[in-house]
């Protein structure tokens, strides 16, 4: 959809400085009787332009209506509005290059809190696995991490007991060694595995734009715990191969005393 | 294991009831256990495809071989059955299905599992399927297509077994799963010890060239007959009466004569041939010898038509049925039906072919006509409503398909070890049975690609349907050469 506001200073600013940096428009549409405001989640992986458009319609007079913008809390300035028949355009342009400026930034139709829109800028999740990891004592195993559509600038891991979270460390090279096969995935290899390494991990993918984490949880197990559901059916087994050969016995004596 | 001292004399009659039901138990439990461990394996396959990190085409070849090695097992199960008995090779059967999934914890590759998880208790599987069949026809005679049916309708319950296994990977890893789904199988061994010996008055060697033999109880004044279904009409029922024996020979002497029609015993009657023992040590022994005299690898179901007729239409059958069950949640979900449904329909199809065989080999055993009747009426009622299959479109039609086919298909699926005994006599059906389960076992190895390939050819799951109704169709063709055969068979 073309941009109902033409060529603007601002704008032309916009374009010398950051003009390798592409530009990303949104849009949101509030009407006057919305009770609920209107949200939309964006995913910005790396810095980029920024084009937000606020589109309000009502049906009373639209010179009237009090445009405001907002980062959080804090005002904006800057921001362009143009009214055309009973539909109020509002634009707000700005660049992304830090993790400063991520958040959420919300355009406001006169007094009421419900009339507004907001657009909330996220870095892309990472994905591990959902199930706790299971493995044995002097085991190896591999917690995988994995952004679908991104490539991160850096991976890190870190184990946590409780709250804390505590980077691994990689000088330990006969224990943790840290790899990726592409940039949008990374492995953490723990090899002999004991009881204490069971726990939450988590893994930090860094952004241009901020950090994105995600927990994967690893439990270890030793031999004897599947040992003893193992043993309770041999047991069981064996009892019954007894039943049978006492009573095939006991049947056969039966019919020699006949 | 055979030969203790003092043990019971064996049967020597179908039962067709009385500790026949234990058997029929045995056969129930290697239902639920192979069959259960054959559908499990798919969520092995996912769990395994990933820590080996494998391609599916490789991983699938366990279950491949698992499924296909347990139909062909069981003629090598047929062959050592004749040599020990059906309790050893069950017994056998269990604890290969048990070593093979506690091997398999220790798997380091794909093709190690090839061995220990597909090879092993396929093996296993078939010896365990092979023995408690053919111990149940020994078992049942009036009977048979009932029994048979209730041992059947443990398939149905195989459907606990995936939410266990999940269970299982959940808390203890594949490794540690395997090995508590291994040790699950032992309860097999105490089952295979329900197998009791049975030595049915048989009919061996009972084709139109040997006159009727019979193995006698053994003492003196038994009244041996033989009970030949399937004999030529001019076999006479041999009776020995007290007169023959006193002429014979003291009781408590040894009285073995050879098998060979032209022996005669005294004033045998139109020079058929006895074999008679009067001493109960020996008893086993020799019947154990006597059944060794015969090849080792009987072929002779080759010389049968009535082996061609039922082969052919085993395998068709056999092929067609895995096809729908495949393909029928992936059609579910092509059709917009969510999930939860398909797997509904999953569940009622279990149910309904659980209750199905009971009711349909209750009433074939009622003998009001002839079962391969039935056997041919269900595989063509089969084959139509998968031709009409792709018709259903809407989740109500598709469970309408869905228990049409359960209930035709445990209709067929009951009568398939009465017929072949009805086609093949008691006595022989280890070998019959052993050599359709060893061709069945080559071709079922194709199907599974065949669904594959007709998918990936057409791009809908209605291919496999019609593919499935058509073979359901041709396997019926068969069955309607038996009265052919039979003239020919009695003429020559």
């Amino acid at each position: 959809t073309a941009s109902p506001f033409t060529s603007l200073p601002i704008r032309e600013e916009m374009t010398t400085k950051y003009s390798n940096l592409s530009l990303e428009s949104h849009n949101i549409s509030v009407t006057e009787h919305s009770c609920v405001p209107v949200e939309k989640n964006i995913t910005l992986e790396r810095p980029s332009n920024i084009e937000l458009i606020c589109q309000f319609t009502a049906s009373r007079d639209m010179n009237s209506v009090n445009v405001t913008w907002k980062k959080g809390d804090e005002l904006l300035e800057n921001y362009l509005i143009n009214v055309t028949g009973s539909i109020v355009y509002a634009q707000y342009l700005f660049t992304i290059i830090n993790s400063k400026q991520m958040g959420s930034y919300s355009c406001f139709f006169g007094e009421k809190k419900e009339q507004r829109g907001t657009f909330h800028f996220k870095v892309p999740k990472i994905h591990g696995k959902n199930k706790p990891l299971v493995n044995y004592v002097r085991d190896t195993t591999v917690l995988i991490c994995k952004c679908q559509h991104c490539s991160p600038l850096n991976w890190t891991w870190y184990s946590s007991n409780g709250s804390v979270q505590v980077p691994i460390d990689v000088q330990m090279t006969d224990k943790y060694v840290i790899n990726g096969t592409n940039a949008n995935e990374t492995r953490l290899k723990i090899m002999q595995l004991t009881e204490d390494n069971q726990g939450s991990y988590w893994c930090h993918a860094v952004f241009q734009l901020g950090e994105s984490e995600e927990r994967v949880e690893l439990v270890v197990l030793s031999y004897l715990v599947p040992l003893k559901p193992f043993l309770g059916i041999v047991v069981e087994v064996v009892i019954l191969v007894a039943i049978i050969l006492l009573y095939e016995t006991y049947t056969q004596k039966k019919k020699k005393h006949i | 294991m055979l030969q203790r001292a003092g043990k019971a004399r064996p049967y020597t009659k179908p039962l067709d009831g009385g500790w026949g039901w234990m058997i029929t138990f045995h056969f129930f439990l290697v239902n639920v256990f192979v069959m259960g461990m054959i559908k499990t394996f798919a969520i092995f396959f996912v769990v395994l495809q990933e820590e080996f990190e494998s391609s599916s085409e490789q991983t699938g070849w366990i279950g491949f071989i698992m499924s296909s090695i347990s139909y062909s097992g069981g003629l090598l199960g047929a062959i050592i059955c004749d040599i020990t008995g059906e309790k050893t090779v069950s017994l056998l059967g269990a604890l290969l299905i048990t070593g093979g999934y506690l091997i398999s914890s220790w798997a380091t590759s794909i093709r190690f599992l090839c061995v220990t998880m597909g090879l092993l208790p396929g093996l296993g599987a078939a010896f365990l399927y092979q023995t408690a069949a053919a111990a149940t026809t020994k078992y049942f005679k009036k009977r048979l297509a009932f029994s048979t049916a209730i041992a059947r309708s443990g398939t149905g319950l195989t459907f606990l077994f995936a939410p266990f296994v999940k269970v299982l990977i959940d808390l203890y890893d594949w490794t540690g799963a395997l090995i508590l789904f291994g040790a699950l199988m032992m309860n097999l061994v105490p089952s295979s010890m329900l197998l009791r010996p049975i030595h049915i008055a048989s009919e061996e060697n009972c084709d139109v060239k040997n006159r009727g033999s019979c193995l006698s109880t053994s003492h003196p004044g038994a009244v041996c007959v033989t009970e030949m279904p399937s004999c030529n009409e001019t076999q006479e029922a041999t009776i020995i009466s007290d007169s023959a024996l006193q002429k014979a020979g003291q009781p408590g002497t040894n009285l073995i004569v050879s098998q060979n029609k032209n022996t005669e015993l005294n004033n045998e009657p139109d020079g058929n041939s006895a074999f008679l023992i009067t001493d109960e040590e020996r008893y086993e022994k020799e019947a154990i010898s006597w059944s060794r005299k015969q090849k080792l690898f009987d072929i002779s179901p080759l010389k049968n038509p009535f082996f061609y007729i039922f082969t052919w239409s085993f395998l068709l059958s056999q092929l067609a049925y895995f096809i729908p069950t495949f393909h029928l949640v992936a059609r579910a979900r092509t059709l917009g039906i969510d999930l939860m449904d398909a797997t509904f329909l999953v569940s009622v199809a279990g149910i309904t072919e659980t209750v199905s065989p009971i009711i349909t080999g209750w009433v074939a055993d009622q003998a009001w006509i002839k079962k391969y009747h039935y056997y041919k009426s269900y595989l063509i009622l089969c084959g139509i409503t998968n031709l009409l299959a792709p018709l259903a479109t809407t989740f109500p039609l598709l469970m309408t398909y869905t228990v049409f086919f359960a209930v035709f298909a445990g209709g067929y699926l009951a009568m398939i070890l009465p017929v072949l005994v009805d086609l093949s006599g008691t006595s022989r059906v280890h070998g019959f049975l052993g050599l359709v389960a060893f061709f069945a076992g080559m071709v079922i190895l194709s199907g599974p690609p065949i669904a594959g390939f007709l998918y990936d050819y057409t791009q809908t799951y209605t291919g496999s349907f019609y593919f499935s109704g058509i073979c359901y169709l041709l396997s019926s063709v068969s069955f309607f050469f038996v009265p052919l055969a039979e003239r020919w068979t009695n003429r020559s």
